[in-house]
């Protein structure tokens, strides 16, 4: 609940403020903001996955929880894979957002990531309601997904 | 950035409620003024922040089965 109101705080200051914003902040504000979301994702999954997140990692999930709400070890590996390639979008984006300038070539894949984040999305959505946190994050990933190809005019 | 909204953070960040990335968010998005090299800097953080969570993800594609 806590988290919400942070959430609604954000969203809302956002809103009021992205008026006049030029187009690599538009762009900057929204990559960050996907960062957050695919962060606490990854958090959320790691969480249900494992009993101690902090020490352990694996392709086998060790929490009980992971089998109360559906995520076997194939779904975690494939929410691994994605988070993975997702990041390394992220990694390999920063340096060519840093180099772009307003009016130039878009310099990132935004439709492949865009279909990444889909996908995750549709994967989670097969979880059981009690996972519908991570799916809420995993969906605000993907509106700062659809934010940044706005602001990039590829959508 | 209401002085509000600043007062507001440091309770926010003590009681866990916003990380640091969150809160350098919430900065970015309310200071229409940034120039390039703020934004680099906040891009740059998040590209850090990125690689250590895709760390994270490689270390759950190995196998821990015994």
């Amino acid at each position: 609940m806590k988290r919400l109101i942070l959430a609604c705080i954000l969203v809302t200051v956002s809103a009021c403020a992205s008026t006049g914003l030029s187009v690599k902040q538009t762009t900057v504000n929204a990559f960050q903001a996907a960062n957050v979301f695919l962060t606490n994702a990854q958090t959320l999954e790691r969480s249900y996955c494992f009993l101690n997140p902090i020490t352990e990692a694996g392709t086998h999930c060790t929490n009980p929880l992971a089998g109360q709400i559906k995520l076997t070890d194939a779904i975690h590996v494939r929410m691994a894979t994605f988070f993975n390639d997702a990041f390394g979008i992220e990694v390999a984006a920063g340096p060519a957002l840093t180099a772009w300038q307003a009016g130039s070539p878009v310099p990132m894949t935004v439709a492949q990531y865009l279909s990444d984040i889909t996908t995750l999305l549709s994967t989670v959505q097969t979880l059981d309601p009690a996972a519908a946190p991570l799916v809420s994050q995993v969906q605000q990933a993907a509106n700062s997904g659809a934010a940044i190809a706005t602001a990039l005019g590829v959508k | 950035m209401s002085l509000a909204l600043l007062a507001l953070l440091p309770s926010l960040i003590s009681s866990g409620l916003a990380t640091i990335v969150e809160v350098k968010s919430l900065f970015a998005s309310t200071n229409p003024g940034m120039t390039d090299a703020e934004l680099d800097a906040v891009i740059a953080l998040v590209v850090s922040s990125a690689s250590a969570q895709q760390k994270l993800a490689q270390a759950d594609l190995k196998s821990n089965v015994p």
